[in-house]
């Protein structure tokens, strides 16, 4: 077990055996992990690295408040991290099939693109930061592969339409904050309950 | 965005032939209105291929579930931090605990069993003959030796 406020500051010291202790106690499990989602030990290692110098740079900023775990809260950064990883590669993928397919081989062009679609990423993920927490709630059950029965019964929706009209509406809110309409969200939001208080 | 309002009832309202003739029209005399409408029919589609992917990679991902919440850790900050020398640093330190505390290849092992099994099979290959150029060796020396004492033997003698 590694002590909360105490790994913190000696992390944020740079202190060796800090780092030493965290890899001993916690790489096993995300090596584990990682080569359990088609990852080899090299991947465990950069996740490894990544997570811990993005931790170390917010603690740099205090930006880290631990509501958890020190283990939990860092081994829950490092499978986000395996994630963005894994939707990095597939999006290269992608793109790479793309560029065959156009027979354009063009390397500066690939990156081009691969830095579009980072950005396409980021701003998708900022956007739905940017919903209410039910709307939040509903993507990210929609995202998670769960069916709109699922939603409904988890979430006390009346029916499966009643979550099919939720999720247009959360696009429809995305949409404008995408398009940099955050003022009008609002008026989404209006219209959610009215609709609401009509299938009432 | 100009025009969201419109575009947004357009695309997701039911309308009549009418309101989209008339929305056709528009789109080919309002530069404004068509360029609303490309930009919004592409953030559509940006939010659908995310999805898509997102949907995808969390299918193949054993014992994990996206939390929207927790997806800024996963953020680059460097770019927010006032010392890139200080982040090279770290990194260097992560880097450097990463590689003393890696266990050491198994091909590595395997090529000094393999050296060691070669060594001693040389050995064992080449012993008969090493045997035999000692022994050799020695009869000569012997033989030598004998040849000498022989000499001596009849100096005494003589």
């Amino acid at each position: 077990m590694i002590s909360r406020n105490d790994i913190l500051s000696r992390l944020k010291a740079r202190d060796r055996s800090a780092i030493e202790l965290v890899y001993k106690c916690l790489f096993p499990s995300i090596y584990g992990w990682v080569s359990l989602n088609s990852g080899t030990r090299e991947d465990a290692e950069d996740v490894f690295h990544d997570s811990l110098l993005s931790l170390i740079i917010k603690l740099d900023m205090d930006k880290v408040q631990l509501t958890c775990d020190f283990s939990t809260y860092f081994i829950s950064i490092c499978r986000n991290k395996w994630f963005q990883i894994l939707y990095k590669r597939k999006r290269q993928t992608q793109i790479s099939c793309e560029n065959c397919r156009a027979f354009s081989y063009d390397m500066h062009e690939m990156a081009e693109e691969e830095e579009i679609a980072n950005n396409r990423y980021c701003a998708f993920i900022e956007a739905l930061h940017d919903l209410d927490s039910r709307s939040q709630a509903v993507m990210e059950a929609s995202l998670n592969g769960k069916s709109n029965e699922e939603i409904a019964m988890e979430m006390g929706f009346i029916n499966s339409q009643a979550v099919a009209d939720k999720k247009k509406n959360c696009k429809k809110k995305l949409i404008r904050i995408l398009a940099g309409d955050k003022a009008n969200i609002h008026k989404v939001n209006g219209i959610l309950k009215l609709h609401r208080a009509y299938c009432k | 965005m100009e025009y969201l309002n419109y575009i947004e009832h357009i695309v997701n309202d039911n309308i009549s032939d009418e309101e989209k003739d008339l929305f056709i029209y528009q789109l080919i005399n309002n530069t404004a209105l068509r360029r609303g409408y490309e930009k919004y029919v592409s953030i559509e589609n940006l939010i659908k291929d995310e999805e898509e992917a997102i949907v995808s990679i969390l299918h193949e991902l054993t014992d994990y579930t996206l939390e929207i919440s927790k997806t800024p850790d996963v953020d680059d900050l460097s770019d927010d931090h006032p010392s890139a020398a200080q982040i090279h640093e770290a990194s260097e330190l992560i880097r450097s605990v990463i590689a003393s505390n890696r266990p050491a290849k198994p091909g590595e092992k395997k090529g000094w069993f393999m050296a060691a099994a070669v060594l001693s099979m040389l050995l064992i290959i080449l012993n008969p003959c090493i045997m035999e150029t000692l022994k050799s060796s020695t009869e000569t020396s012997n033989f030598s030796t004998a040849a000498v004492m022989g000499r001596e033997s009849d100096i005494i003698t003589n």
